[in-house]
């Protein structure tokens, strides 16, 4: 474990927040938060989804403003009503979601807002020369050349710094940095935001990963349920300790891995597969894998890089360019749409909950009932059965333990680990022979999270066969049996779950240099 | 969306009586929305008359007796909700699944010539000669907008630009075709076809009114679209595909053919509003007959939400203003025109407390679209 003592700690934090409070309609995001950033810290904020710590930071960059509170910069009570004044006072944000403009040059981007210009023509070497010495300065790697589109998340990641910095940041808010990043490239990420505390600036880590607070972190604090904790030196914290505040009693996750019972035999077998992606380019090269009965096939790897148009291709939603996918040792690759795999036997938990996974502003009641509206119990004669969809919304509610509530309230009413419980207890409900899920606890509390895995250790116990396609590395290697990676359209692997990360990491990258490596076809969200 | 307060619940056990007065109950629930929308709106449009020098007081009095203060008026109201409800409905179930039909003029268009014809050239009996220019009508207007259906489905080409094109073929076609071979001799300034045979006469089923029995099928229709929507496997799939198409692909809807469905049974709805203003209110085919019925439309099923039965509540009060503001053109000589000032309000207020600011932008892009 690495600690460092905190650089030029001044008696003036350099940020402080006196008694935040912020609603959304019934929901308390932050209630009474008081929290003090020291100059030249690296300040973890932690805490489960929900906790209100995205809406704190947000507040913080004039984002969205405080009901009611205080923000002192420098000891001196500040207004920040936008981002623009949170830029003025020194304080910038780099959000989950860049903005950033794929089409222009890497350097065009770090300066877009403040081109340096003689006369109204821009000074492009000028531009690029100041590109490569700030990156230089706080060993943010970035190529010079090229579009920012034909780059990876993690060049975007460190275009998304440098133009915070550039803008005359002294405070860098980072949210959930790592959530697109290889291990290699989180690594290189907190060497950066070391060099940055170094150089005087302060850096808030918004983070539910605990290893991060540990490896990168000098003081951390805790939220919950919009109110925060003591901050505490991160030398004087326990991991075990910063869990039970952020959930508020002890939970197990990454259980031990547990074998399988039984060779199963094969259920999902995908021989020579190729796809290609939204934007027509090959996004899946000559995958070959199969998943037996009762065991959990894991496949690890940094967002982007060909999973979802793997999962889009076994669920139906995707053309099969090449090769041959089997369910039950038949063969279903012409049968290529959602409808048809649903009755081969195959069901999709959906990354996307929101735009894939359930229609946002339709009931409960409506969002349940999806791929079961034509079968009976649920519809009889083409008739929904209103007495059957209630006996079904009874039984998943109760199951996965989520608020029964009023079915027909609209769905997006419940929290996001709510919505994920109904769309993985509706699929789970198909008793299908295959399952595919796709980062299933994304964005979702830890409870919520140690029940969907339940789920699908259940689903193994009960012989599904189960391909887990997730980002979080912890994830795959607790519930899988055997670990595959993918990087750039191509599966390596397989390894068992006992492998390293290192090692797994090193795959994502294809053993390559991971700064300047173009994407091949980085997927973009579009209509399909 | 108010969806939530029209849930089917009926179970089989419950008697007609009770399902009745759900219905009721829920028709009920559905009016608030139109009627607020209307009710603000008629506020605001009182100011603007008071601040251009009317009396707001006494042309909403003529509004009021004009659209129900007396039998003829109340006829009047029926009369003008009609295809007021019907055009409603042919709106509202496309846009259920997500989908804009901005043809609806050209499929009632086409019904209100097919039925016309019909009523010329073909001599059969009442009972007969009826139900047979009904349907034909319907699908006739069916066929017009499965077009555009299919060019989505099958070429990707959105329906607001190709229902529109083919609104404007469709009539130039039609007013071509009765301007040079089917136009009544003895007409002199309108374009107009002879009166079709009586055996072809919707009649009237309110005394002194030219309220046709397409009353009734519009309350009939509006009352199985409501249970189709919410009642039914594929009325399902409608509304799933327009709340989320990415989920209905992926919960394994087949989303073109739900289109076409809706886009069909919309056409068929349009051509039934040709059918009973040419065979029943005008007696004949008159060139430019609907005031635009096919925006009209489009106001019914916004103010409604599209809800079919609230469309039923919102037809029928758009077809009063209709009715009223006949009565204050003449008393106040205030333009009929200005009725669309108000029309616009309401449309504004209906999509303002929504927050759709999408919808109203491409209703705007439509609008200017139309030559």
């Amino acid at each position: 474990m690495m600690s460092w003592v905190a650089a030029g700690t001044s008696p003036t934090p350099v940020l402080e927040l006196r008694g935040i409070t912020k609603t959304f309609g019934s929901m308390v995001a932050n209630d009474d938060v008081s929290l003090r950033i020291n100059r030249g810290e690296l300040h973890a904020v932690v805490g489960e989804n929900g906790a209100g710590k995205s809406t704190l930071m947000k507040i913080v960059a004039g984002v969205i403003g405080a009901d009611a509170g205080q923000i002192l910069v420098d000891g001196q009570v500040t207004d920040i009503g936008s981002p623009h004044d949170a830029a003025r006072a020194g304080i910038g944000m780099v959000h989950q979601h860049f903005s950033l403009v794929p089409s222009l040059s890497v350097a065009e981007n770090i300066f877009l807002g403040a081109l340096p210009t003689r006369v109204g023509v821009v000074r492009r070497k000028r531009m690029l020369r100041d590109a490569a010495e700030m990156a230089d300065t706080y060993g943010l790697e970035i190529p010079t050349s090229g579009r920012l589109g034909d780059y990876g998340v993690g060049v975007q990641q460190r275009v998304e710094i440098l133009k915070a910095l550039l803008s005359g940041s002294k405070v860098l808010i980072l949210d959930e940095p790592t959530a697109v990043l290889t291990p290699q490239e989180s690594d290189h990420l907190f060497d950066a935001l070391r060099a940055l505390r170094a150089s005087g600036h302060t850096v808030i880590l918004i983070t539910h990963k605990l290893r991060e607070v540990f490896a990168a972190a000098t003081r951390v604090t805790v939220m919950r349920d919009g109110r925060a904790f003591e901050a505490s030196e991160v030398s004087a914290a326990s991991e075990s300790q910063l869990i039970r505040l952020m959930v508020g009693r002890e939970v197990k996750l990454g259980r031990p891995h547990v074998p399988p019972a039984k060779d199963g035999a094969t259920v999902l077998r995908i021989e020579h597969l190729e796809c290609r992606n939204n934007r027509k380019l090959t996004a899946l090269h000559d995958i070959s894998l199969a998943v037996r009965s009762g065991e959990i096939v894991g496949i690890a790897g940094v967002e982007g890089n060909g999973q979802e148009e793997l999962c889009e291709a076994i669920a139906g939603l995707r053309a099969v360019e090449n090769g041959k996918l089997s369910v039950l040792d038949r063969d279903v690759t012409d049968e290529q749409s959602a409808t048809k795999r649903r009755a081969c036997g195959v069901t999709y938990i959906p990354a996307d909950r929101m735009l894939r996974g359930v229609a946002p502003r339709a009931s409960i009641r409506d969002n349940l009932i999806m791929g079961k509206h034509r079968e009976p119990p649920i519809a009889q004669r083409g008739r929904l059965q209103p007495a059957a969809i209630a006996a079904m919304g009874d039984a998943i509610t109760k199951r996965f333990n989520v608020s029964k509530g009023a079915l027909g309230r609209p769905i997006d009413s419940l929290s996001g680990g709510n919505i994920q419980k109904i769309v993985t207890g509706r699929e789970l409900a198909a008793r299908s022979p295959v399952l595919v899920a796709s980062n299933p606890t994304r964005g979702v509390d830890i409870g919520a999270a140690e029940m969907i895995h339940n789920a699908l250790r259940e689903a193994r116990a009960a012989g599904v066969a189960v391909l887990l396609v997730s980002s979080e590395l912890d994830e795959v290697k607790s519930l899988s049996d055997r670990i595959f990676v993918m990087s750039k359209g191509e599966l390596h692997g397989p390894w068992p779950p006992g492998v390293s990360d290192e090692q797994l990491g090193l795959a994502m990258t294809g053993g390559a240099e991971p700064v300047l490596a173009p994407v091949v076809g980085v997927p973009q969200a579009g209509r399909s | 969306m108010t969806q939530e307060l029209v849930r089917p619940a009926e179970t089989a056990s419950e008697s007609h009586r009770s399902r009745l007065q759900s219905l009721l109950m829920r028709t009920a629930a559905a009016s608030v929305r139109p009627l607020t929308a209307i009710i603000i709106s008629l506020l605001i449009f009182a100011v603007i008359l008071q601040l251009v020098g009317y009396d707001a007081l006494q042309i909403y009095k003529s509004l009021v007796l004009g659209s129900v203060g007396s039998t003829n008026a109340i006829g009047s109201t029926l009369r003008w909700a009609t295809p007021l409800i019907l055009s409603g409905l042919a709106v509202a179930l496309p846009l259920r699944a997500g989908l804009f039909n901005v043809g609806v003029e050209g499929q009632l268009y086409l019904g209100g010539f097919v039925s016309a014809m019909l009523g010329l050239h073909l001599s059969a009996p009442a009972f007969l000669a009826q139900p047979l220019a009904i349907v034909l009508a319907a699908l006739v207007g069916a066929l017009w907008a499965a077009i555009p259906a299919a060019l989505l489905i099958f070429t990707g080409a959105t329906e607001i630009v190709t229902t529109i094109m083919l609104s404007a073929i469709s009539v130039g076609v039609v007013d071509y075709l009765v301007n040079n071979h089917f136009r009544d001799p003895a007409s002199a300034a309108a374009v107009m076809t002879k009166p079709v045979q009586a055996g072809y006469h919707f009649p009237s089923i309110l005394p002194n009114s030219q309220v046709s029995y397409g009353l009734l099928l519009a309350i009939v229709i509006g009352i199985a679209m409501h249970r189709f929507l919410n009642g039914t496997s594929g009325g399902y799939e409608v509304r799933m595909i327009g709340a989320s198409q990415s989920f209905a692909r992926y919960g394994g809807i087949r989303v073109g053919r739900s289109w076409l469905l809706v886009m069909v049974a919309s056409g068929a709805i349009a051509g039934l509003v040709g059918a009973f203003e040419t065979n029943g209110v005008n007696g004949r085919f008159i060139s430019g007959f609907s005031p635009g019925y096919g925006l009209e439309g489009f106001l019914v099923a916004f103010l409604a939400n599209s809800e079919p039965l609230a469309v039923l509540v919102a037809g029928l009060a758009v077809g009063a203003l209709q009715a009223g503001s006949l009565g204050v053109a003449i008393d106040f000589g205030v333009p009929r025109t200005t009725i669309s000032i108000m029309q616009g309000l309401i449309i504004l207020l209906v999509s303002a407390q929504l927050g759709r600011f999408t919808v109203l932008k491409r209703l705007l892009t439509r609008r200017r679209a139309r030559p």
